[in-house]
């Protein structure tokens, strides 16, 4: 860690600058959050205003009022977005890093070949795929089911490059021959050595898989109303006109509760690991 | 002799392990990803006819017309294509060099440093729908007249509404719209790449940064000669997923116009031929950055 070390004023100038950059980041979500808050008159004010002044939960109200009222049980979503979510995220991480650790410690012919094709298929947009992938999946008859969200993401996945990356920087091969000298399995090293040293690489992994799968929107993949999701219903609820501007917002900050909790519950704990992990060669 | 028989056994299990390791992506690679990436390819060069009855569809061969059509008569896509290149171009240098500053500035110890990395990183997490446009739009949003005009119109003009009653020229307001919203996308795009580089600059051990200072280093060639070197492989990994960012993007013309031709206009072929000239466009940035990175390898040694 350095200490700082320079004069007072650009100390200030630096801080400074780091402060309008926070505030620049920060505000859509404070934007967003003042306006759940607000009534529907002062959402249309002008200027605009940041903090309500006039605080209500109103909003918050007619989005559980919304959300009662819809066809199948509301819980119904939450279940398959929550099913959707943990599901996803464990295939993602386990089998990112399994193919992270295979990518970059294991030797077979293919292995570039592979890994080169991963990062390019990481560059395609989904949707410039979206109908062949279509006509594949409707094949496979997997269409209109959870599987048609969760299937295709595991062939392009960011958290196999940024595991596969971060291995190569903090796993010494010396240690993964000291365990198998002593007679340690290949899924052992895996398990016993890799997993609970790369823990900040899946810690991120797991970050920007749950913000992904939380968020899912399968508008082409899912039809039956049973099985669509909660950004779907709550997508529903807003797109019915301007008159749910403060409701928008408020399913805005409903929706981020749960990837704020999951990256708060992780930060610390990337961070902390990333300093500390000492196993250099 | 006999040893060596069974290392090398040994190593041929752990390769067969390594492709045991490896096999979801390759089933995903090959269910989904190529078959997917060869009917583009088909749909691109065919008349598709979708028939009745759910019977699935008929494709008539028609060559490379839908590629004509795209770079020849379509008015807009050539520009847009092009300026999807030139901001790849433009932008990735930028929000690299941002993401170092502020992370090298994140790196020093002071009060609220931890509030200070979740407020850069929280926006990476959140940027979906509404969050998303408001993120994009903010500027616009806190200066048109109602909310009601922001949402039909993401134009800017609600921010010459506001300087013009501050009364500056109409050079200036430009310039501050321009500096205001490219601020805010480069912010905005950064906060992943701040988090890697961050966590990057933690594992240089501070001896380092000592000795060199007692050797008489100043801080600008403590930069360049050891956090510089020491973050290599992790700007590698931050332009690699700022180009992902960039090209998988929903936000941009070029993304619009497609979709729109494909869910809109029913032009299946014609979307498909687009899709496949991006995906090219794609390539051809992949090959410059990768070359750059070569050069950049063979200069070190």
């Amino acid at each position: 860690m350095k200490r700082l070390n320079r004069s007072r004023g650009g100390t200030i100038a630096l801080f400074g600058f780091i402060a309008i950059i926070a505030c620049f980041s920060a505000f859509p979500m404070v934007l967003v959050v003042g306006n759940s808050l607000k009534s529907l008159s002062e959402l249309w004010k002008f200027p605009p205003t940041i903090f309500p002044k006039n605080p209500t939960l109103k909003n918050y109200v007619d989005m559980f009022n919304a959300m009662s009222s819809s066809v199948v049980p509301f819980s119904r979503y939450l279940v398959n977005t929550i099913l959707i979510t943990v599901l996803g995220t464990l295939a993602n991480v386990i089998a990112g890093s399994m193919a992270a650790y295979s990518l970059c410690k294991l030797h077979y012919p293919g292995r570039d070949f592979i890994f080169g094709l991963v990062v390019k298929a990481l560059m395609f947009n989904t949707t410039v795929t979206a109908i062949p992938l279509y006509v594949i999946m409707s094949n496979l008859g997997i269409v209109d089911s959870l599987w048609s969200v969760i299937l295709p993401t595991l062939g392009s996945t960011l958290s196999l490059y940024l595991i596969k990356q971060f291995m190569e920087q903090s796993i010494p091969d010396s240690i993964l021959e000291a365990a198998r000298l002593d007679g340690a399995s290949e899924w052992r090293v895996f398990w016993k050595i890799i997993m609970p040293n790369i823990k900040p690489a899946w810690c991120t992994a797991i970050l920007l898989s749950v913000q992904t799968y939380w968020n899912t929107l399968p508008n082409m993949l899912i039809y039956s109303e049973e099985k669509k999701t909660l950004a779907y219903v709550l997508n529903q609820i807003s797109a019915s006109g301007l008159s749910r501007a403060g409701v928008t917002a408020a399913i805005t900050v409903f929706m981020m509760i749960v990837p704020i909790t999951v990256f708060l519950a992780s930060q610390s704990q990337v961070l902390q690991t990333m300093a500390t992990s000492g196993m250099k060669d | 002799m006999k040893m060596k028989k069974r290392k090398k056994s040994a190593i041929t299990r752990r390769n067969r392990m390594g492709i045991i390791f490896v096999l979801p992506f390759i089933i995903g690679l090959f269910v989904f990803f190529i078959p997917a990436l060869f009917n583009l390819f088909r749909f691109s060069m065919s008349d598709i006819q979708v028939l009745s009855g759910g019977r699935g569809y008929s494709l008539d061969f028609v060559g490379l017309s839908y590629y004509r059509k795209a770079l020849m008569e379509d008015p807009k896509f050539n520009r847009m294509l092009l300026e999807l290149l030139g901001t790849v171009l433009v932008q990735t240098p930028i929000i690299l060099i941002f993401s170092l500053l502020i992370a090298s500035i994140l790196n020093q110890e002071f009060h609220g440093r931890t509030l200070a990395r979740v407020i850069f990183f929280i926006p990476v997490i959140v940027s979906t729908g509404a969050i998303a446009y408001v993120q994009n739009n903010w500027v616009s949003i806190m200066t048109v007249s109602d909310l009601g005009n922001a949402l039909a119109d993401s134009s800017s003009s609600g921010v010459y509404a506001l300087l013009e009653r501050i009364d500056v020229g109409q050079g200036l307001i430009q310039v501050i719209v321009e500096a205001a919203n490219g601020l805010n996308r480069i912010i905005r795009s950064s906060g992943m790449q701040i988090y890697v580089l961050l966590a990057a600059l933690q594992e240089i051990p501070s001896s380092i940064y000592e000795a060199a200072k007692v050797e008489g280093c100043s801080a600008w060639e403590c930069f360049w000669k050891i956090t510089i070197p020491s973050v290599v492989p992790q700007i590698i990994i931050c332009a690699v997923y700022t180009l992902i960012s960039i090209f998988t993007a929903t936000d941009t013309e070029i993304y619009e116009y497609i979709v729109n031709q494909e869910f809109v206009n029913n032009q299946l072929s014609f979307a498909a031929a687009m899709n496949v000239l991006y995906l090219m466009g794609v390539g051809v940035c992949l090959l410059v950055g990768g070359g750059i990175i070569k050069l950049g390898n063979l200069h070190k040694d």
